[in-house]
This record gives structure tokens, C-alpha cells and sequence, in this order.
């Protein structure tokens, strides 16, 4: 009889011991997919944002400003932006561009009589252009988009809440400008904006990009450029290298990729290789119990040993024995875990996972959202599966050479 | 003069001199607040800030009622149509394209109006002598005047600088320097005073300083009144709030 033919019939022999087993690996397997895909949504949640609310995939700049970023010097802006636009736009690897102008304000409430003011940041944007760089579809909530050359202007439905304005309320920022003196503009709410970000919905409102330039004194100039990228083109840091070369301007630019801009958006990196040894590590600690459950079958199958060995079988027929019984149950165990973890993954996927929202109301400046989404990808699923066979086999192959070196004198002791 | 006759002089002399001495910080502070304080005034000025960033320069029309009222238009392209209203102590500013008149009240304070300049280095006014216990602290020339020097401390925590040391000429009771600190001892602004001119009855005017903000490195901020009418005829609703529309 072929060995594999009689792992299998063992397996079938003794089903609570099999299932036992199975479960272990579909557990740790199950975790396994979650957790990863978990992690990638967490990642790839942060890129995300940080793309389209904070530092673009790239951005171009005026090199001052990010010198000079605390001191908020609104008049180091980006002249003639039209021209830099139709040069990037040209990249093969540009997906879309903002040109945006962020305007940290203060608008009082509470009448004139209060000293009450709520800090917000207002960002000019050019909404034709904005649509295809902002999910609106997602975020807009409420409303519409404001129109250009209007004072109307989309608000973050929380910050909404603090300035106790509703639709076609009306809110005075009071902001530095590009003349280095200050203004002040009165907008009008014709559209609330839910953000991934909850300390950003706190703070955020959108207005036409043509009236922040008015009301910033700000003629033709934009604070920055952001730039949206496909990865599977060409990646951020080459994209940003390449522009860095061919972007001219009146005044000095820097054009830099989301991970010079940002210090955590670098990090993310790290934290990828980080979530993948707490994943390993995870496996490992999971594929105790398959040892354990290997080293306890071979010591309740003594007399079988025993037997077999009497009956010519050799030490390494014995480990194949053993190594493909577990190595069967690991495959059925990691299919049914994994699937189990796709499963449950893709539902969390449509519907998010808001436990962490108070949690993550700080993240902010690391772009990670309130609502995580879990993301299934390679590693998540077909990796998780190589990962469970390489574990588990490794975890069987010493209790199985352990069994084999029993001679089977020492086997019939235990008979 | 007999010994007895000679010492009672020295006593007398001395205890005039010390309690002339004591009377004098505040006599002086009194004098110049007097002669800077107008029962009416209008004035057109600039303002330039000069920085890391390079220079920024401002125009502005003022009018102004006693040591406390006052109101600042802003005539500059950027900034043209601005107002900056005081009045019953409050603070408030002016902006064309806004449809609220936004007090200013606390830590906004603090922020900076113009360059160097923040709103409540506009705040103060005068009376300075209700704010602060003054002491002589000795004498000094300044740019070739002779000048008392004088330690002001706040005695309430409604100034915006809690220590203050200017100097003022002895002769014309014009302050020529100042300078601000902070509880904590440091320094936070110096004021140098430029040009002081003769107007209307002979009273001196000073109309030109530069305000040096400490903790802006680099920066200094330059006040120059182009024009000045003193006691003009104001409209008696010029300080309220709906003259700012």
C-alpha cells in the first residue's frame, strides 16, 4: 500500500484528533488572513489619504514654503501653475493633479460680543479638476460642489457641527494672505463633506480655487500641486525625479514624493515588514499547537510504531508517514481558515470596521482614516496558504524524525 | 554757617532731593503720556516690516479721540478698505469682504497686527500710570539726549507687557527708547523712537519709530506718520462700530 494511502486512512481513523488538528491550522490561518489584510487596508488607507488630502503621491511646491512651512508663508507661492500642469499632466505615470492653495483660519462664533473663535483649514481647489482627484462621490454627503468664483464652499459635516451652521449657513475666516497681511471672506455652506479622517472633518472646509486666490491675494498662484500616481506605471520617487528635472518655474521648486514629504508616510514601509514578522510570529505561536498535537499522536501511536517497524517499514518511510498525515491535515486546515478569513475579510471590506474610530481620531497626520477597510491581496490569501504548509510541515518534520528513530523493541514496550 | 545750621540744610536738601527723585518717574511718565495724548487727531502713516522674507509696507489712515479711541483704515492695494476699531476697550477689525465685524479679545491679542506690531501693543492707550508702578532706575543718553530711565512693573494683568524700561529725554519728556518684557524677565520688544517733530502749538510729536519684535529674528517693523492734523472736527459716531460699514 502506498504510504500516502495510509496517512490518509490514518487521518480518516481517528477524525477527532484530525479535526483538532485542522482546527488549530484553520485558526491560525483564518487569524492570519485577517489580520493581514487588516494591516494592507490599514496601509494602503493611509497612502490613500495622504495622496488625496495631504501630500499627493507628489508635490510640487515652492521650496521656501516647506523651509518656512511654521511661519506659514502664504506669499511663497507657485506662479503660472497652467503651464506646470499641462508638463506634468504629460507624465505617462500622472493619474490626476490638484493644484490647491491650504489656508489655516480662525472663524469667530458666538456673536460680537464673544471671544470665541474655531481654528479651521480652508484649501482652494479647482473643483472641475478636484473630481477626479477627490472621491466626491464617496465624501460629498450633502448638497453640492461650489461653483467658481463664488463664495460658496463645502464643509466638513463635523466642523459644521462645532460652527453650529447647516446648509446655506454662513461662517467668516479669518486667515493670513499671499500679502502678507490678513483678510477676511464670508462663505455661504452648499454642501457638507464626511472625510475618512475625523480630526480632518473637524477642521476642513473646501472653497472655489479662484476665490481663495482672491481672498488670499494670491492672483494665478497656487500653494501647491499635488499629484497622483499609478504605481504600476512608474513609482512616486521616480515620478517625482523625473519632474524635478523638467518642472521650471519664475521661482524655486521642490518636487518631492509622498515620502520625503511626510516622515510617516515613510514609515510605512517599515511598518509593512514589521506587520509581516508579527504575522510569522503569529504562525509560529500557532504552529506550537500542531507540534504539540503531532508529538502527542506519535506518543498514543507507540504500538503502532511498534508494529510497523516490526513489520519492515523503515525510518524514513515512518517520517513520510507522519509528515504527510500532517501535512494533509494542514492543507484542508488552511483552505477552510483561509477561506473562512476571505470570507469574513471581504464583508469588513464593504462595510468597514469602525471599533478603532476613537482611537484613531489622532492618527490624522498619519493619514490613517476612523473606518478601516480590510484589503485581501496576494500575501493575504495565497502567501497565508504557503506560509500555513511551510509552517506546519517544518512544525511536523521533528516529532516525525523523533518517531522514526524508535526501534521497534522500545515501541512494544509501551504495548 | 554754624555746624548745626549746615547739617539741618544737608537733611532738608537731601529729603527733598530723594522725594523729588521718587516724584519724578511718575511726573515723567505723566508728562509724556500728556504731551502724546490729543483730544482729537488724524493722522496717514506707513507701515513697513522688514524681515527674512523681505519688505512689506502698508498705508493707513487714523483718527483718533483721547488716550483710548481710535480708528485705523488700512489705503493700501492688498489691504485696502481694512479697519481696526477701538473703542470702550474692545478691539475689533473690519474686513470688506466679510459680513461679521470680528472682536478681538485675549490670546488673539497676541497675534501680530503688522510685522512686528500685535494688536495689543495698540491696545494699551495711555494712562500708564494706572497700569504700572514707576521707579527711576537711573540715566542715560540716547542717540545724544539725556533720558531718565525709568522700570515700569504692571500692577494688573490687563497690559500686555508686564515689565517695561523706557527712557525719556529730560528735556522734552519724549520717550526715545523702551523696552518690553515678559513675566519670565525676557525681552520681548524694543522700541526705538526715529523722529519726533514740532506740530500745531509747539507740542512735540513723535513720528517715526521702529517696534523690533525679539522673537522674530531679523525682524523690525517701521511706523512713520506722513501727515498729521491735530484737534481736527470728527463726527461723534466715527468710533462705533457702525462706522465700520
Amino acid at each position: 500500500m502506498k504510504i500516502y494511502k495510509i496517512a490518509l486512512r490514518n487521518i480518516a481513523r481517528n477524525k477527532r484528533r484530525s479535526l483538532l488538528s485542522g482546527t488549530a491550522i484553520a485558526i491560525a490561518g483564518f487569524a492570519i488572513v485577517f489580520l493581514f489584510a487588516f494591516l494592507a487596508g490599514m496601509t494602503n488607507d493611509m497612502e490613500q489619504n495622504l495622496w488625496t488630502y495631504m501630500t499627493g503621491a507628489v508635490r510640487v511646491r515652492h521650496s521656501d514654503f516647506d523651509k518656512y512651512e511654521r511661519l506659514n508663508p502664504m506669499h511663497l507661492a507657485v506662479p503660472d501653475f497652467e503651464s506646470l500642469l499641462d508638463i506634468i499632466e504629460a507624465d505617462p505615470a500622472v493619474t490626476a493633479t490638484s493644484p490647491r492653495i491650504n489656508f489655516p483660519g480662525r472663524v469667530p462664533i458666538g456673536g460680537i460680543g464673544s471671544d470665541e473663535k474655531v481654528n479651521v483649514m480652508g484649501m482652494g481647489v479647482d473643483f472641475d479638476r478636484e473630481a477626479s482627484y477627490q472621491d466626491y462621490g464617496r465624501t460629498l454627503v450633502e448638497g453640492r460642489l461650489p461653483e467658481a468664483g463664488t463664495r460658496e464652499a463645502v464643509v466638513g459635516r463635523a466642523l459644521a457641527e462645532k460652527l453650529g451652521i447647516g446648509m446655506g449657513g454662513k461662517f467668516t475666516v479669518l486667515s493670513q494672505s499671499g500679502s502678507r497681511g490678513s483678510n477676511a471672506f464670508t462663505f455661504t455652506v452648499v454642501g457638507m463633506i464626511s472625510l475618512p479622517m475625523t480630526g480632518l472633518e473637524k477642521v476642513m472646509f473646501q472653497v472655489p480655487l479662484d476665490t481663495a486666490q482672491r481672498f488670499l491675494w494670491l492672483p494665478e498662484q497656487v500653494q501647491e500641486i499635488l499629484i497622483k500616481v499609478d504605481k504600476k506605471v512608474d513609482s512616486p520617487k521616480a515620478v517625482a525625479a523625473r519632474l524635478g528635472e523638467i518642472l521650471s518655474s519664475d521661482v524655486p521648486l521642490n518636487v518631492w514624493d509622498y515620502k520625503e514629504v511626510n516622515g510617516m508616510a515613510a514609515m510605512i514601509d517599515l511598518a509593512v515588514k514589521i506587520y509581516d514578522i508579527i504575522g510569522i510570529i503569529f504562525f509560529l505561536l500557532a504552529s506550537t499547537v500542531i507540534v504539540n498535537t503531532t508529538i502527542m499522536v506519535i506518543f498514543e501511536r507507540m504500538k503502532e510504531i511498534g508494529t510497523l517497524g516490526a513489520m519492515g517499514m523503515t525510518g524514513r518511510q515512518l517520517v513520510k508517514l507522519f509528515f504527510l498525515e500532517s501535512l494533509f491535515i494542514s492543507i484542508v486546515g488552511a483552505l477552510v481558515g483561509i477561506a473562512i478569513g476571505i470570507g469574513v475579510t471581504a464583508y469588513f471590506g464593504v462595510v468597514g470596521i469602525d471599533a478603532f474610530a476613537k482611537a484613531m481620531e489622532g492618527m490624522d497626520s498619519m493619514g490613517i482614516g476612523a473606518i478601516l477597510y480590510p484589503v485581501l491581496n496576494f500575501k493575504s490569501t495565497v502567501m497565508v496558504f504557503v506560509y500555513s504548509l511551510v509552517v506546519t510541515g517544518l512544525a511536523t518534520w521533528w516529532p516525525s524524525r523523533r518517531a522514526a528513530k524508535i526501534t521497534p523493541v522500545e515501541a512494544l514496550r509501551h504495548v | 554757617m554754624n555746624f548745626k545750621r549746615f547739617l539741618i540744610l544737608v537733611i532738608t536738601l537731601t529729603a527733598i532731593a530723594v522725594n523729588a527723585f521718587s516724584q519724578t518717574a511718575e511726573e515723567v511718565i505723566r508728562k509724556m503720556d500728556e504731551l502724546q495724548t490729543f483730544d482729537t487727531m488724524y493722522s496717514e502713516g506707513t507701515m513697513i516690516t522688514e524681515d527674512r522674507f523681505g519688505e512689506k509696507r502698508s498705508t493707513y489712515k487714523a483718527w483718533s479721540r483721547g488716550s483710548q479711541d481710535f480708528l485705523i483704515e488700512f489705503t493700501n492695494v492688498e489691504e485696502r478698505g481694512q479697519k481696526i476699531l477701538r473703542v470702550d476697550d474692545e478691539l475689533y477689525l473690519f474686513y470688506p469682504d466679510a459680513e461679521d465685524i470680528i472682536p478681538m479679545h485675549g490670546a488673539a491679542l497676541k497675534q501680530s497686527m503688522f510685522g512686528d506690531i500685535s494688536y495689543e501693543d495698540i491696545t494699551e492707550g495711555r494712562n500708564t500710570l494706572d497700569k504700572y508702578d514707576v521707579e527711576m532706575i537711573g540715566s542715560e543718553i540716547v542717540d545724544g539726549k539725556d533720558c531718565w530711565v525709568i522700570e515700569m512693573i504692571a500692577t494688573s494683568r490687563d497690559v500686555p507687557y508686564p515689565k517695561q524700561i523706557v527712557k525719556v529725554g529730560k528735556e522734552d519728556y519724549v520717550l526715545r527708547e523702551a523696552e518690553y518684557y515678559a513675566r519670565s524677565g525676557r525681552l520681548l520688544k524694543i522700541v526705538d523712537v526715529i523722529k519726533v517733530e514740532t506740530f500745531g502749538d509747539g507740542r512735540l510729536m513723535i513720528t517715526e519709530m521702529v517696534m523690533a519684535d525679539q522673537l522674530r529674528r531679523g525682524s523690525s517693523t517701521r511706523m512713520r506718520i506722513d501727515t498729521l492734523e491735530i484737534d481736527p472736527r470728527l463726527n461723534d459716531d466715527l468710533f462705533s462700530l457702525r462706522s465700520l460699514y
